[in-house]
């Protein structure tokens, strides 16, 4: 039997880095060309149509060919924008930041004859919309019969407008980082279930970015483990996530596809490089399915981790810098996680107080800190109630790890004593999950 | 002021042509696996001797999973020591490409009533 051909369908875009101190900006083609990339690496036919500004037509062009494409064709031209995407925060410990160029300037023009006689029945669509007349792109991918999967991370903020396809997508694709998901559904996957599966996809597949993911098919729910690793930025980790799962559904259902997707998006997130994710990726494929399946991570469902408290321990008092403070806040928070901050719900004592005061708020964070899951601590400098926090969780098992920003934890018991101390959000990140996994949420 | 980068796409190869994808990059199969396993009390060394494995003692990583896990077990006798973290999940794709992975128990002993094994496989 002939693999079914998938056309990948959208923006073609230019991803620029700043990496970090000592290493130099990195400017890479994104867009369609990271969903390319992922269905190249597991050897899966595609075709790419693409809408690009004129001056990427060449590279996009010359680069989806030496992917291995088996057709590249411009279905939209560009104008007024770069699309030049600049990622403020590549590694996505918490919000990327992304800047998308001149976006509100962008006009774009489809010329969408090219599909015509190239995509119909028997061929996949992975279409990311963006940027284009979604509506017009629909109406002819329903006229030709193929089955869509649409990634509607970037809208349309009204799922609805996916009806000009004229029957379901064979699959809606989001993340919990999505606007659509978080103001459209209120953050609820269960609402998200009910108003999508069946009216507006056959199936739905939730990204929980690293606390796995789940597809939503027929009755069923299917989770999948995601994968820690070191990552090295997040960028196009969601698009090869969902082009793996797309391509390899086929030969070998939803369960194996998106276990294999969900290992190999850690890989894309390992690496800048395509050299490393290629031969990854071909490790991966010799991992039977039923052992990938079998092969435990992590699984910490979006609607359970506010249960998930993790009380901050800090010096979050006026006159100290708390940029680190809330760095670490706002990545909890994005990954829906519960932060509990002492001095912000119970109040700063000051030494002035009198003892009433000191009494009742001492007894307030102490209660805080017994009913916490685990401590975060934050340790810009040594502040002895952070340390006594510290000691105080460990010696009753409650998990404690320490974000130490400028690296200054020298002293034994301060290296010792909490799971992980380390100058690295992200590898903090990561920890809570697996602590929260542990937990078994 | 200056440009840092190198003024050219970072994945892409500068003659073009051909299934070339730029990048060297690290073999993240390459060298050691410095980790404390987990789940040392449940598994079979511990629970035949009732203690943990000497310093030293010869260790390798299992060719299979065992309850879903990357298992580091005895070179004699093949017991289960521990697992793996799940951080190192990725060794399944090197293991998959004949990467072996074998090594010692760097240190083991008991820590708050818990007993912790720490190992160290290099490929």
């Amino acid at each position: 039997m002939t693999a079914t051909l998938t056309w990948i369908v959208g923006e073609a875009v230019v991803d620029g880095y700043y990496r970090g101190p000592g290493e130099a900006p990195l400017v890479r083609l994104g867009g369609v060309l990271h969903a390319a990339r992922a269905m190249a690496a597991v050897g899966r036919p595609f075709a790419v149509a693409y809408i690009s500004p004129s001056y990427l037509d060449g590279q996009v062009e010359r680069y989806a060919h030496s992917l291995g494409a088996t057709a590249v064709v411009k279905i939209g031209d560009v104008v007024g924008c770069p699309n030049v995407v600049i990622v403020g925060s590549p590694r996505e410990e918490g919000p990327q930041g992304y800047e998308f160029l001149l976006r509100e300037e962008q006009e774009c023009r489809l010329d969408l004859a090219p599909l015509n006689g190239v995509v119909g029945r028997g061929t996949d669509v992975l279409l990311f919309p963006g940027g284009f007349d979604l509506q017009q792109v629909l109406g002819l991918l329903g006229q030709l019969g193929a089955a869509v999967f649409a990634d509607a991370h970037h809208g349309p903020a009204n799922l609805g407008e996916f009806a000009a396809l004229g029957k379901p997508l064979a699959g809606l694709i989001l993340s919990t980082s999505s606007q659509v998901f978080l103001v459209g559904y209120g953050a609820d996957p269960a609402r998200l279930r009910a108003s999508t599966q069946g009216p507006i996809a056959d199936c739905v597949l939730l990204k929980e970015n690293r606390g796995g993911s789940r597809l939503y098919i027929g009755t069923e729910q299917i989770d999948v483990q995601a994968h820690a690793r070191r990552v090295r930025h997040s960028v196009g980790v969601g698009d090869c996530f969902d082009a793996v799962w797309v391509a390899m559904r086929e030969p070998h259902g939803d369960r194996a596809a998106l276990a294999y997707a969900s290992f190999l998006a850690a890989e894309y997130a390992a690496t800048w490089e395509d050299r490393p994710f290629f031969a990854a990726a071909s490790g991966t494929l010799m991992i039977p399915a039923e052992e990938i399946v079998a092969l435990n991570g992590l699984r910490v469902p979006w609607e359970r981790r506010p249960s998930f408290t993790v009380y901050l321990a800090a010096p979050d008092f006026e006159g100290v810098d708390r940029r680190p403070i809330e760095r670490v806040i706002e990545a909890l928070q994005y990954h829906n996680f519960s932060v509990r901050c002492p001095v912000r719900e119970n109040g700063l004592v000051r030494p002035t107080d009198l003892a009433p005061r000191r009494l009742d708020v001492f007894q307030k964070d102490l209660s805080l800190l017994a009913s916490c899951r685990m401590v975060l601590a934050v340790l810009p400098y040594d502040d002895p109630g952070t340390l006594i926090e510290i000691g105080w969780a460990a010696a009753r098992d409650i998990p404690v790890i320490v974000y130490d920003p400028y690296r200054r934890a020298e002293n034994l018991m301060l290296t010792e004593l909490p799971d992980l101390v380390s100058s690295d959000l992200d590898q903090l990140i990561v920890r809570v999950f697996e602590i929260a996994a542990r937990a078994a949420l | 002021m200056g440009s840092s980068g190198t003024g050219r796409f970072g994945h892409y190869p500068p003659s073009g042509g051909g299934i070339t994808p730029a990048g060297g990059g690290t073999d993240p199969c390459v060298g050691e696996v410095v980790c404390a396993l987990e789940e040392v009390a449940r598994c079979q060394y511990y629970q035949h001797h009732q203690g943990t494995p000497p310093a030293g003692t010869l260790v390798v990583l299992s060719s299979g999973l065992v309850g879903g896990r990357q298992a580091v077990e005895t070179v004699v006798g093949a017991e289960v020591v521990g697992y793996l973290p799940t951080a190192f999940n990725y060794l399944r794709q090197c293991v998959a490409r004949g990467h072996q992975y074998s090594g010692t128990v760097e240190s083991s002993g008991m820590v708050n009533s818990v007993p912790v094994v720490r190992v160290r496989l290099t490929q």
